[in-house]
């Protein structure tokens, strides 16, 4: 009975860049990092590990290229996995992952999982900081004919089934579900825990494989959409009052945001 | 060609914008269908005159609420229909079970959009990623699933088309099987409606501090957010004022951000205010990356004089 915690290695928007001239993201040139909230589900994962699951391991598919320059980075944040608690790690990376549509991420990943075999639950978190879009662990669910629920803040293990907590806009719903199941996270399940130098050290005995979406029998995506990244150039003014001291900084404010419209003196 | 436009049938009234879009910009011919996620009694006049082709409706259940339900239902629909577009809100059950029906029927999902452009022949998607700093515009070769943020578009008649209210069978899902649902507190707080938002953070030393940005919310006829940690560790405030990725989205005219770190989850939910305001100690702290106004300072100085200003300029003793 294993678990697989799904981990995208996102780009780290923290460090984004612009080329000055088009003003678009110099996406080959940003650092990757584990996107936050699959840390979430990889120590979730680590949690249920108590239940009598055998072993957990990180998945993860690279799609920033390029691929030489990224390979060996993308090895290093899955080393960091390990060193979380994974037990194995698998990278699925070659040219045809790169820049792929979730489509084909989420058959590249379903057909993984099926060969690991004996999975019971395959966690990931709600969204990924870079683009948001939630969809990953539905499509995989799909894919594998698992159960599914999504942005689940509390899980709860029984036998082979599991009760979570969910949180929609609006409400949230207890949910009982059977296994195997497909479950995002939301960050408020846990707290991740750092690794120790220890834990660090045995990650780099750990085994880490990388394997080529070809060698899952998958064929290379076609294209269904069109995308064009633009910088959001002046998104905000970055602006920083200056002043002597609070009162001149605030009466600079607020003549800002007369100017600007959005308040409005009363004469 | 035809489009689906899935919902609530406040949604169905509202989408029904987005749908106008696609019948200007295109040169066919183009019906639209609705798919209410609720059973539907009497047809509703507001519904009835926009100009829906078809709205089916759940017969044998009150509500289609589980993802895979969801899911099929859609999936089953485009079968039978070949729509080019699917419709419907950018909110997490049509997120997770679109994305489980865009896997099913191979076709991509775009969320989140914020805007649509017509070119010839085609549509362009626009949504904000990467923590608010890319805008991705995305363009279907094909068949594809929009999902549109709400409060975009403003509902309308866009043909003259008799609606016909057509009821249709759900199956039942017994793998997610819902043991409780509870309504979220909802007081007075309308984070998504507001004009002006004070938002609090860990700059706060205390819960009673935060009555200093309620004062402050009261005399600029705000209302109070707050960032994750207020809400979901420390608990100071319920979850109904919780900004970012897992709170609410807001886009008020003026957002002010007090003692607010900036992480890209809180970002995600501000995005789409006009004007932001950050007052932090940490000169560094990532919000004022995403500030229009930055004050390096401590809040607990800025809101009195801060105060003290707003009164004089609005008149209020």
């Amino acid at each position: 009975m294993n678990i697989v915690s799904l981990v995208k290695l996102a780009i780290d928007t923290g460090q984004l860049r612009f080329d000055p001239s088009t003003y678009k993201p110099m996406l080959h040139d940003i650092p990757l990092k584990i996107s936050d909230i699959d840390r979430n589900a990889l120590e979730e994962a680590l949690r249920l590990k108590q239940y009598g699951f055998s072993k957990i391991y990180a998945l993860s598919l690279l799609t920033w290229g390029p691929l030489g320059k990224r390979i060996q980075e993308a090895q290093n944040l899955l080393r960091e996995a390990l060193a979380l608690g994974a037990d194995e790690a698998i990278l699925i990376a070659d040219e045809h992952t790169i820049d792929s549509d979730s489509i084909f991420v989420a058959k590249a990943l379903a057909e993984m999982i099926r060969r690991i075999g004996d999975v019971k639950i395959v966690l990931a978190g709600e969204a990924t900081v870079d683009k948001f879009s939630s969809q990953i662990p539905a499509r995989v669910a799909c894919e594998l004919g698992f159960s599914y629920v999504g942005f689940v803040r509390r899980i709860e293990y029984k036998d082979n089934k599991v009760i979570v907590e969910r949180d929609l806009e609006d409400h949230v719903e207890i949910v009982e579900l059977d296994l195997p199941a497909v479950i995002s996270v939301t960050r408020e399940i846990n707290t991740p825990r750092l690794p120790t130098l220890m834990q660090i050290r045995a990650a780099m005995k750990k085994p880490l494989n990388i394997i080529k979406s070809s060698d899952l029998g998958l064929q290379p995506f076609k294209k269904t959409l069109e995308t064009n990244y633009e910088g959001v150039k002046v998104a905000r003014k970055n602006i920083i009052i200056e002043g002597k001291d609070m009162s001149e900084k605030v009466s600079k404010l607020i003549e800002n945001l007369i100017s600007e419209g959005v308040i409005i003196p009363r004469r | 060609m035809r489009i689906l436009i899935v919902g609530k049938l406040n949604d169905i009234i509202e989408l029904s914008g987005a749908a106008s879009i696609m019948i200007r910009s295109s040169s066919q011919a183009v019906d639209v269908d609705a798919l209410s996620i609720e059973k539907i009694m009497r047809a509703p006049p507001e519904v009835e005159t926009l100009g829906y082709d078809r709205i089916f409706y759940p017969d044998n259940i009150e509500r289609i609420e589980t993802p895979r339900q969801l899911a099929e239902t859609v999936t089953d629909l485009m079968n039978k229909n070949d729509y080019i577009y699917i419709i419907a809100p950018s909110t997490k059950l049509f997120k997770e079970s679109l994305a489980y029906a865009g896997q099913k029927l191979q076709i991509p999902i775009i969320p989140d959009v914020s805007q649509i452009e017509a070119g010839p022949g085609r549509h362009i998607f626009m949504r904000t990623i990467m923590a608010g700093r890319v805008r991705s515009y995305e363009t279907p070769l094909n068949k594809a699933i929009i999902l549109i943020g709400l409060g975009r578009f403003r509902g309308g008649r866009f043909s003259e088309k008799k609606t016909s209210f057509v009821p249709i069978k759900i199956s039942v899902d017994t793998s997610f099987r819902i043991i409780e649902k509870r309504e979220k507190a909802r007081g007075a707080v309308r984070l998504e409606e507001a004009d002006i938002i004070i938002s609090v953070g860990r700059g706060f030393r205390s819960k009673d501090d935060l009555k200093l940005a309620f004062e402050l919310a009261d005399l600029l006829r705000g209302q109070v957010g707050c960032s994750r940690p207020i809400a979901a560790d420390l608990k100071w405030l319920p979850e109904e004022h919780w900004i970012g990725l897992s709170g609410k989205k807001v886009r008020p005219k003026l957002y002010i951000a007090l003692g607010i770190s900036g992480q890209p989850q809180h970002i995600a939910g501000i995005l789409e205010s006009r004007v932001i305001v950050a007052v932090n100690k940490d000169p560094n702290a990532p919000i004022f990356k995403n500030a229009d106004y930055g004050i390096v300072g401590d809040l607990y100085e800025f809101i009195p004089k801060f105060s003290e200003k707003i009164k004089e300029i609005l008149g209020v003793k």
